[in-house]
């Protein structure tokens, strides 16, 4: 794949939707935007203007570095449990389908309980229990996540443990070691790769809609989620509040839906058409 | 097959569900206990004396040790009580406690709030495969145009990624700014007074049925691609078969799976997306409720709210099941994917 | 393809054929005498002699009524008792209003007052007047004539049963158990409760025995429960409800702009403040100096501004009552930064950090203090907890040797009726995990003092010293008043609202003299 997505124009939007929006939440906040959290910076409520490009909010904060912070946050608190689910859910799934046997009717029953749970209620009592914030809407997308992580591991696991290669490496004395990383991982990566950023947009939409509950990350911090619920209050004065959050919450999760889509095609084209 | 095959896949299907559900049950019920902040103390607030609080707890035996409150609950339920809902009303957010006094049974206060969400449910659902399947097959069809691959990957990428809180807001605030005929809040039972409700009710469904549009569009192209990409349709072309012979035999029926598939996903989202759409638009249903309760330490209203659910979907994914063992019977000799 | 097209048209004939039914209807319910009323928060109890919480306690003041009353302002006059003695210190006799009825019809007598305050002096009710005012025993004289006794001198008595909990409830059903106040209503006021959906709506229909003449003059009130201002707004614009209790003070901006609104922001005797917990071992604030500091660094009018949109006005210990404290003269009460950064130097509290929590509304004010303290040199976090978990948190165990954390937290306090209840609340004995002040025996014996008294000048010197003493002490700060806003319909109803109010149920409390105007 020297050319990423050459001839793949969505997939190519994608990258670059992704790039910008994480040069505007990483980068962004170094220039000379303003203060995210200095209170009556401008008047209260104000529509864009010079002074505050993306107007102010209704404690007279300057709307352009909490929307630039909101992104970075929203990406971290995204992406920070997806990639403990993945990692998790490779251990597990690998071992569970390679083993089988007890562990494996564990694992799946487990992971059956876990996905019965509505996942609404499953965050908010996991964010009751820890406290609101980054460590509970950690905690909750983990466990939200990760059984449909752990299923689609141990799916793929199944089918490439059943190759003839594999069974050539374990008669031939491999430890299971060597078998699970050397053997399995490559094979099964592609698929995690593609679930995991699936489960990035899914986790997204699972902390905004933890923000917009009022539990997600404390003020004066917000993530995109939280930005959006501050700002459905003042809907009727000032709809720049709401507006200009939930138009990039909507592309980030649009531009990494596109970018799944784009690898699904390349890493696991078994997937792609419907032939798991 | 047989049908004694079938009916054995049936009961196995059963059991996993029933112990799945067990689970759940053990699983919520530990979790509501790991809350920090105690009934009693929302009962009665800080002013009440220390023995009024240990007089509540009593009555409640929220001292007993934990598996024996589990085990009464779980025989309670079982036998179809699933107990008083310790705070009488959930809708109060925020700084208000609740009192005692009242008690409602859960079941009756679920039961009367059910038939908004169901509404509200079957509605979104409704939508969504109106809407999403013909979508898809039709995209599906067309595939050899690239703008209509482009763009329907691009739809329904958007049509998933935009949050229901943030449609849902755009809705509140368009429809409530300007009179357009539908209404933000303002439910009535579909009994009652059917416009009134249905003028309530249609933008909330709305809301929550865009998600689900999205995938049963994408899902349906996918799996129409799919099938058009094997041998037997261009056997069936050889034979002379028309089009409209060809969808109707080959796609429709193979494309089902993962159709049946994708209902139980929509299915879980619309558990979770009902309560916010329930907030947003002032419906008086379930899921709302047992959102509130769990701010309000109401275990006995939360522990039956999500084993209700959990049922709801354990009973949807079974019937999935179920379903895909009619419709293609090598799924159960390759058994549990 | 064809299901599209059926589904499209389906919907353009459903929506045309709703818009007409819409305009019918809105022409019908004005004309029926309902007052139709909004409110965000649903009830959460209905025993009127225990539930506490303002909106059950709104909905009181349509079915029951209590021996007084109080009038615009704040004044006791009389209720259901026409008049009333002092025997004694610690005995009033009241002579009942004869021919008032309850609902069912049956005439109210001395035994229905008995019963009722017995009800409410027994200590295993456990209701909230207890706190307030030491009721210890009622007699019948005759059957219209009552002697209520308290266990030592109060001078604020007549004001403190002005509250909900001292209604009268029918005391011969509630005896027979034919009634049961915590699953029904049935009171001496203008309405009666005809139907309650939990979380929609509550209807109270006209009380045919009521004993005021011509009242009430609305057939029926119907209160609505809509959690969203969003939604409230567009039913006050649609005429769907009348009179809307909203949340948000922008709200009053964008009120202005609908035609035939008339909004207004009611005081009441409720104020914001922020508790310092002076009592954990382990608390940042320990040293008086940085409590008094943050005092002095919070700059109320810029909250109100940024916050409240201006409408709200600076706290002070019994503020909006007839005797609010005057702190003109106290430095320890006055914006200050300068002064407080001096007084964190000399601390040694430079960069101190703690947790500043905010529940629910208070939580934007959480952000501003967050600013304003750190502009002095502190370095307060914001935390963010729920109802339940914030009650056992804040206040630990209810006493000093079970403090609650060592944070800063938002709450408010409440003058009620009487400037006196605001002061008694923070010599109350479940304080004593929070704030030192709960335990000085000065304080205590102040309290105690003043409430045994009657209003004059040697009273008011003891308001002034006990607030001199809270602005030493500073571990409540009161920050700012908190009022209700209020809409209506002015093409729709008359209303009565009075400026200031005792409670947070009290502004419907003329419902019965509101009227319903027809639509042409």
């Amino acid at each position: 794949m020297k050319v990423p997505f050459r001839g793949d124009f969505l997939s190519r939007l994608a990258v670059v939707l992704l790039i910008s929006l994480l040069l505007l939440g990483f980068v962004g906040p170094s220039l000379p935007v303003g203060d995210p959290a200095a209170i009556a910076f401008g008047p209260r409520l104000s529509p864009p203007a010079p002074g505050w490009l993306m107007g102010t909010d209704n404690l007279g904060r300057t709307m352009l570095p909490r929307v630039l912070q909101g992104i970075r946050i929203t990406f971290v608190l995204a992406a920070t449990p997806v990639l403990i689910t993945s990692v998790l859910a490779v251990v597990i799934g690998m071992l569970a389908g390679y083993l089988g046997g007890w562990f494996d009717e564990l694992v799946a029953r487990l992971a059956d309980v876990l996905f019965a749970f509505p996942s609404l209620l499953l965050g908010l009592i996991l964010v009751a229990i820890m406290g609101p914030g980054v460590r509970g809407i950690t905690a909750a997308i983990i466990l939200i996540t990760l059984p449909l992580m752990v299923r689609v591991v141990r799916a793929t696991t199944l089918t490439i443990a059943s190759r003839d290669y594999v069974a050539a490496s374990r008669v031939s004395g491999a430890s299971l070691a060597r078998l699970l990383l050397v053997h399995l991982l490559p094979n099964i990566a592609g698929a995690v790769v593609v679930q995991a950023t699936f489960t990035i947009s899914v986790s997204m939409l699972i902390e905004s809609g933890l923000s917009f509950l009022g539990i997600g990350v404390q003020p004066p911090v917000a993530s995109l989620g939280s930005l959006v619920q501050n700002g459905s209050v003042y809907l009727v004065q000032a709809p720049w509040l709401a507006l200009a959050p939930g138009v990039f919450l909507a592309l980030a999760i649009f531009a990494v839906n596109l970018l799944g889509d784009g690898l699904r095609d390349r890493l696991d084209p078994l997937e792609a058409h419907g032939l798991k | 097959m047989g049908y004694l095959g079938y009916l054995r896949f049936a009961m196995e299907r059963l059991a996993s569900a029933i112990l799945t559900l067990l689970g759940v049950s053990i699983l919520v019920f530990t979790a509501i206990h790991l809350i920090p902040g105690s009934y009693e103390a929302v009962m009665l607030g800080p002013q009440a004396p220390e023995a009024a609080r240990e007089r509540l707890r009593e009555k409640y035996g929220l001292d007993d040790p934990l598996p024996q409150q589990y085990m009464r609950w779980l025989l309670a339920f079982l036998g179809g009580d699933m107990g008083i809902a310790l705070c009488r009303s959930q809708q109060s957010i925020g700084q208000q406690a609740c009192e005692n006094a009242d008690q409602a049974p859960i079941i009756a206060e679920f039961a009367r709030r059910a038939p908004a969400t169901i509404q509200l449910a079957f509605m979104a659902a409704a939508i969504a495969n109106l809407v999403g399947i013909p979508l898809g097959i039709l995209a599906g069809l067309s595939a050899g145009s690239r703008t209509v691959r482009g763009s329907s990957r691009a739809i329904s990428a958007l049509g998933m990624g935009i949050p229901s809180f943030v449609l849902g807001t755009l809705f509140v605030y368009v429809f409530s700014v300007h009179d357009l005929g539908l209404t933000v809040g303002g439910y009535v039972p579909l009994s009652e007074d059917p416009e009134a409700n249905l003028r309530a009710m249609v933008l909330p469904a709305i809301t929550l049925s865009i998600f689900g549009t999205a995938l049963f569009a994408r899902t349906t192209r996918d799996a129409v691609l799919t099938v058009l990409a094997e041998p037997f349709i261009m056997a069936a072309v050889a034979r002379g078969e028309s089009p409209r012979q060809i969808v109707r035999r080959h796609v429709l029926r193979n494309a089902a799976i993962p159709v049946v598939t994708v209902s139980a996903v929509n299915m879980g989202y619309l558990l979770g997306g009902a309560a916010i759409a329930e907030l947003l638009f002032s419906v008086p249903g379930f899921g709302w409720y047992v959102l509130a309760a769990i701010h309000k330490r109401d275990y006995a209203v939360v522990q039956a709210g999500v084993l209700v659910a959990a049922v709801a979907f354990v009973a949807v994914n079974l019937l999935a099941d179920l379903a895909y063992a009619i419709i293609d019977p090598r799924t159960i000799r390759r058994g549990r994917g | 393809m064809n299901h599209n097209i059926r589904l499209r048209f389906f919907v353009f004939a459903t929506v045309a054929l709703l818009c007409i039914a819409a305009a019918s209807g809105i022409a019908q319910e004005a004309s029926g005498g309902t007052i139709v009323w909004g409110v965000k928060t649903e009830a959460t109890g209905i025993d009127v002699q225990t539930n506490g919480q303002s909106p059950s306690r709104q909905l009181f003041n349509f079915v029951y009524e209590q021996l007084v009353d109080l009038d615009e302002n704040l004044n006791v006059v009389p209720g259901l008792a026409e008049s009333w003695e002092q025997l004694d210190d610690t005995t009033y006799r009241f002579h009942l209003r004869q021919g008032v009825r309850f609902s069912n019809g049956r005439e109210m007598t001395a035994d229905d007052v008995v019963t009722s305050f017995e009800r409410i002096i027994d200590p295993d009710l456990g209701s909230y007047i207890l706190n307030t005012v030491p009721l210890q025993s009622v007699t019948k004289v005759d059957d219209y004539t009552v002697e209520i006794g308290i266990a030592s001198p109060f001078g604020a008595f007549l004001s403190a049963i002005t509250t909900e909990a001292a209604s009268i409830i029918p005391g011969q059903e509630y005896l027979e158990g034919a009634f049961d106040p915590t699953v029904e209503m049935l009171g001496t006021g203008p309405f009666v409760l005809e139907e309650h959906l939990p979380d929609e709506s509550w209807t109270f229909a006209r009380n045919p025995h009521h004993w005021r003449e011509g009242l009430p003059k609305a057939d029926r009130v119907k209160v609505l429960i809509i959690p969203e201002d969003a939604t409230m707004l567009a039913a006050l614009r649609d005429g769907r409800i009348n009179i809307a209790r909203l949340e948000s003070y922008d709200a009053l901006d964008v009120l202005a702009q609908i035609p035939n609104v008339e909004s207004e922001v009611q005081a009441i005797t409720h104020y914001w403040t922020l508790h310092l917990n002076s009592v954990h071992p382990d608390s940042p604030f320990a040293d008086p100096r940085i409590r008094q500091a943050i005092n002095l660094a919070i700059n109320r009018q810029q909250i109100s501004d940024l916050v409240f949109g201006g409408h709200e006005d600076i706290a002070v210990p019994a503020v909006s009552t007839a005797e609010p404290c005057d702190t003109s003269e106290n430095p320890l009460a006055q914006y200050d930064p300068d002064r407080a950064r001096e007084m964190i130097q000399e601390a040694g509290a430079e960069g101190l950090t703690f947790t500043l929590v905010g529940r629910g509304p208070s939580t934007p004010i959480a952000e501003v203090v967050q600013a304003q303290l750190g502009a002095v040199g502190l370095n307060p976090q914001i935390e963010v907890w729920d109802f339940a978990e914030g009650i056992q948190r804040i206040y630990g165990g209810f006493s000093a040797d079970k403090p609650g954390e060592p944070v800063a937290s938002f709450g408010f306090n409440s003058s009620k009726s009487a400037p006196i209840f605001g002061y008694q609340n923070w010599a109350a004995n479940w304080m004593t995990g929070v704030s030192t002040l709960a335990a000085n025996e000065e304080y205590r014996g102040l309290v105690a003092q003043a409430n045994s008294m009657n209003s004059g000048p040697e009273r008011t010197a003891l308001f002034q010293r006990m607030c001199e003493m809270v602005y030493e002490n500073a571990s409540h700060l009161p920050i700012l008043t908190k009022g209700h806003i209020i809409a209506h319909r002015t093409d729709l109803v008359t209303v009565r609202i009075q400026p200031v109010e005792a409670g947070g149920g009290d502004f419907l409390r003329f419902a019965s003299e509101f009227t319903v105007l027809d639509s042409e």
